[in-house]
């Protein structure tokens, strides 16, 4: 059910976009997402969020796919999820898991970069961290 | 903690109406845009989803729910409306969305052929919020108040519209009565009802004496009415 992870910082580029371009593929949705322009949009809530007094942004629900955030003062984490009735309870694991995934993707970009090398490590610990989900993880790959 | 904000707007970002229902102490929030935080919100609220809007358009379609550590909003709406929703965040969405489809056929019902034409000028839209109460949008359960005077904090204003058997006051004071106290239930059941069906008729009644005055007035602005 996950389309994406993507993770990079508020000023700058995207640092890791993984893919699940098979699930992406099959709902030929590839056309219509973009990851840059989904980050760039989740990057600009999650701003704005502070100016209408609303605190950080959490989740967007669109047609197609919901985005779960989260996020410090400098790395937005967005996950592109299927928003399908029959995923909403494992949406709201994803939900309360989002600052673990967080702060995986956070230890990994400090110690190692988020790289091919380091890549399979990062994946393993998301395995550990939501159980739940690992036929969806093993079908990430990473893409930058 | 109910409807904060009610926003109605072009896909372009101008508001055609916004009102806030929360409302520092003294302040009277049954009154369009009276209190400080909806002097500076409604266009950068506006503008700022209709950018999301279109972006959502190209990368996945309509905006649906969008939620904040603080409160939610839910947005739907035609080709020239987009009617925004602000409410708390531990509030039920499925019970607000009727509540946003109610305000956008209100809305539409009344205004649908002045938004084709727009010209900017949002006072045509002042009635919306009379619109509102009058079809009971805003109503007395749990607890109700026409205007925030009688806030001595700078808390919420409750609003709340009954929506019959899916309301989720309804839900609470069934919870009060054991399963077994069939016959309770059943009265509680037919209560809320008979409310649904009260406020139904009230606001058709309202609507057609609407229709009526202006049928019989037909230069008659809609703006005119109260305000």
């Amino acid at each position: 059910m996950i389309f994406y992870i993507l993770f990079g910082k508020f000023e700058g580029d995207l640092i890791a976009i993984l893919e699940n371009s098979e699930l992406i593929k099959k709902l030929t949705l590839k056309e219509n997402i973009d990851p840059n322009m989904l980050f760039g949009m989740a990057n600009a809530l999650f701003s704005i969020g502070t100016e209408l007094q609303g605190g950080k942004l959490k989740t967007l629900d669109l047609k197609n796919f919901s985005i779960i955030t989260n996020g410090d003062e400098k790395n937005l984490l967005v996950l592109v999820v299927d928003n399908s009735k029959k995923y909403n309870s494992r949406k709201t694991i994803l939900i309360e898991k989002i600052i673990n995934i967080f702060n995986l993707f956070m230890d990994y970009h400090d110690k190692n970069n988020i790289n091919q090398e380091s890549f399979d490590d990062l994946i393993k610990s998301l395995k550990k961290n939501i159980p739940t989900f690992k036929k969806s993880i093993k079908h990430l790959k990473l893409k930058k | 903690m109910g409807i904060r904000n009610l926003i109605a707007m072009n896909p372009n970002g101008l508001p055609y109406f916004s009102a806030n229902y929360i409302c520092p102490n003294g302040n009277n929030c049954d009154v369009l845009s009276k209190d400080e935080m909806v002097d500076k919100d409604p266009l950068l609220i506006s503008g700022f989803f209709s950018v999301l809007t279109e972006m959502a358009k190209k990368s996945g379609g309509e905006l649906q729910h969008v939620t904040f550590e603080k409160f939610q909003y839910l947005a739907n709406g035609t080709n020239n409306l987009i009617m925004l929703m602000a409410i708390g965040i531990n509030d039920n969405i499925d019970d607000y969305k009727n509540r946003l489809q109610l305000s956008i056929d209100i809305f539409l019902e009344n205004f649908g052929s002045m938004i084709e034409n727009w010209d900017g000028n949002s006072f045509l839209f002042n009635m919306y919020q009379t619109l509102l109460d009058d079809a009971d949008f805003f109503d007395s359960e749990p607890q109700y108040r026409k205007n925030c005077i009688d806030c001595t904090t700078n808390q919420d204003c409750t609003f709340r519209m009954v929506t019959g058997v899916q309301g989720i006051d309804f839900k609470e004071k069934m919870k009060k009565f054991p399963k077994d106290m069939i016959l309770k239930r059943f009265i509680i059941l037919m209560k809320e009802m008979f409310k649904y069906m009260a406020q139904i008729k009230r606001y058709k009644r309202f609507k057609r004496d609407f229709h009526k005055q202006k049928e019989k007035n037909i230069n008659l602005k809609i703006v005119d009415f109260g305000f």
